[in-house]
């Protein structure tokens, strides 16, 4: 096999035994709620990658709980192979995470459409996917940090995460209370094409950027 | 005859401790036991092998990791895998995993596929670790204190299994220890090691044989034939200490001669550097 | 063939292997030609270091009792007649003098050691035939 992908397989063999779940199922009802109670489709992805986010951090203390760093490092896949496993991973884990939502949205929306429930909006989605960006780099910025770092100091930190992730909770509702922030939007409607072009670039370079950082940082370690 | 490895010239500071200058070869198809003290720098050493750590100056030459078997003191499974998990999470990383030599040591061994890492004993759990290390077609060995802690029965078997691995030609191992009544009979070459320089790396019997015991009354000596005694002790009816055989002919014929064993070697050297410092 | 260790004789253990191998070839239990256990099995077997091994079978090879063949592994060789004959004859010596000492010692005289060595010789004889 590949050595990027044993390193992203040993990850998810790593933290199966502690994905309990029950508890699995409880984030999922509660972005499944949310998403209802927003009623728009695009939410689905937005909570998917939160929860995502939420998880991230698994891999990291699970490894260093048990002295993995250690153990990586006699592996033949060299460190920074162990880095790209770890961003696929996550990747993997973002996927999974969406595409759940994704699929238990468009049942509710079935069974919600027979019990004569509104349907789900789909204009706001733009918004939702721009939240979803900025997920994106929150992970992006999370990661370098737990190479750096490992995970045990990275937790002080991650306050800072849920802080953002709040921030950026709030942002979404003041979107709700903002009609002045839909008009821009609905402005840049016209430009959906562009915009989107120049977000997915930004984003493939800010995860490029962590991407370095990491190999960086992790290359510098000592077990 | 080739080097399976060479370590050459490694320098490494803390703040506390430093290695100095190490460099020593391990001969492709021998038993290399790496002894001294608890701190001298043994893990360090090997983790600057394996690159855990980084040297400030010097040089490693090994195989590639793929060909390299590990087993640490410090084990590193997750605790909630069980044993098959480890395969599952590890085989991929080796092109020569062998499924069937694994599942071999691990009935040999005694280890159910089932159990969860942390159910295992600690004795259990080197075991794991070596079936590991045994199932890749590793070329090189390299254990950290694999027989500390475990009883005289446990250490056998692991011995015995070293000495099974190196009876191919080609294959080695570099074993650290403080426990060196492991090495003495099974150990072709001896590094040993004190507070962060390398004292002694060559044939196992050209370290013992260098040196012997040496004991007598308190006034058989001259204080400059003490000073030849390494890690003299002297105590109220007499004193104890060793010596190299090319200073024996400098004693006198009161005193007794013995054959020495590697542990009063580590221990008469460490006593002889304590003393210096 | 017999080898075992000794942890306590104070005798190097190359020198035990060495030993014990001899003694082996001299009863004839080792013959010409046959194949010894390799250094790494015996090593293996004996729980010792391969360097040892290697040490003992090294001056077995040196003092001509075995040959090691390149990939093969070691043979007992052929006993060298002249040598054996000189071996057997260091040792009658040695019986000898001690016979003679004990002869000096107690008074014995000459001819009468004679006389015994030769009615000894003919008893053995006679009993052999």
């Amino acid at each position: 096999m590949n050595k990027v992908l044993a390193s992203a397989h040993l990850d998810y063999v790593t933290v199966k035994p502690y994905l309990i779940i029950r508890y699995l199922v409880v984030n999922t009802l509660v972005a499944l709620g949310f998403v209802g109670f927003y009623g728009c489709f695009a939410t689905a992805i937005y909570f998917g990658m939160m929860v995502a986010t939420l998880f991230l951090s698994y891999p990291f203390s699970i490894g260093e709980k048990n002295n993995m760093d250690a153990l990586y490092v006699t592996l033949s896949a060299g460190r920074k192979k162990v880095v790209l496993g770890r961003y696929l991973f996550t990747f993997g884990l973002n996927l999974f995470a969406v595409l759940i939502i994704v699929v238990l949205t468009l049942l509710y929306q079935v069974v919600g459409g027979l019990l004569g429930m509104p349907a789900l909006a789909g204009e706001q989605s733009w918004m939702m996917l721009s939240l979803a960006a900025l997920l994106v780099i929150i992970q992006a910025l999370m990661l370098p940090l737990y190479f750096k770092l490992g995970y045990m100091r990275t937790r002080l930190i991650t306050m800072a995460k849920v802080i953002i992730v709040v921030l950026a909770y709030l942002l979404f509702m003041s979107h709700i209370y903002s009609p002045a922030l839909v008009q821009i939007l609905s402005g840049l409607q016209g430009m959906i094409v562009p915009l989107v072009c120049v977000t997915a670039l930004v984003l493939a370079l800010v995860v490029l950027a962590s991407i370095c950082l990491s190999q960086h940082f992790y290359d510098k370690r000592e077990f | 005859m080739s080097n399976v490895l060479e370590v050459r010239n490694l320098k490494k500071h803390y703040n506390s401790f430093a290695l100095h200058d190490i460099s020593f070869d391990v001969p492709r198809g021998y038993i290399m036991g790496f002894i001294g003290p608890n701190g001298a720098g043994k893990t360090t050493t090997i983790k600057l092998i394996l690159s855990m750590v980084t040297a400030d100056s010097g040089t490693v030459k090994c195989p590639n990791n793929e060909r390299i078997g590990v087993v640490l003191d410090a084990p590193f499974y997750v605790d909630e895998w069980r044993v098959r998990d480890v395969e599952k999470a590890l085989a991929p990383f080796y092109a020569q995993w062998d499924t069937f030599v694994y599942a071999n040591y691990l009935s040999q061994f005694g280890l159910d596929a089932n159990k969860k890492v942390k159910e295992l004993s600690r004795g259990m759990k080197i075991k794991l670790q070596l079936a590991v290390a045994l199932s890749h077609n590793a070329e090189l060995l390299v254990l950290d204190e694999p027989t500390s802690g475990l009883d005289p029965v446990a250490r056998e078997e692991i011995c015995d299994l070293l000495r099974g691995f190196v009876s191919s030609e080609d294959k080695s191992v570099l074993f650290s220890t403080h426990i060196t009544s492991d090495l003495e009979k099974t150990a072709d070459f001896i590094t040993f090691i004190l507070k962060g320089n390398i004292v002694f790396t060559g044939q196992t019997d050209a370290l013992t044989g260098k040196y012997a015991r040496i004991s007598g009354g308190l006034d058989d000596l001259t204080e400059a034939q003490q000073g030849l005694v390494i890690g003299y002790r002297p105590y109220c009816t007499g004193f104890e200490g060793m010596i190299e055989l090319a200073h024996l002919t400098k004693m006198p014929s009161s005193v007794l001669v013995e054959e020495i064993s590697l542990d009063e070697i580590i221990i008469y050297m460490t006593k002889e550097v304590g003393v210096h410092e | 063939m017999k080898i075992i260790i000794s942890n306590r004789s104070g005798v190097p253990i190359y020198e035990q292997i060495k030993e014990q191998v001899k003694a082996s070839i001299f009863s004839g239990e080792l013959l010409e030609d046959e194949m010894l256990p390799s250094i790494r099995q015996l090593a293996r077997s004996l729980k010792i270091s391969v360097i040892t091994t290697a040490r003992a079978y090294s001056d077995l090879e040196q003092e001509g009792y075995i040959a090691s063949v390149q990939g093969k592994g070691c043979f007992v060789l052929p006993r060298n007649k002249e040598l054996a004959r000189e071996n057997a004859q260091h040792k009658i010596e040695e019986a000898l003098l001690t016979a003679i000492s004990l002869a000096k010692a107690e008074g014995i005289t000459r001819t009468e050691v004679i006389k015994r060595l030769e009615l000894l010789w003919k008893d053995n004889h006679e009993q052999c035939t």
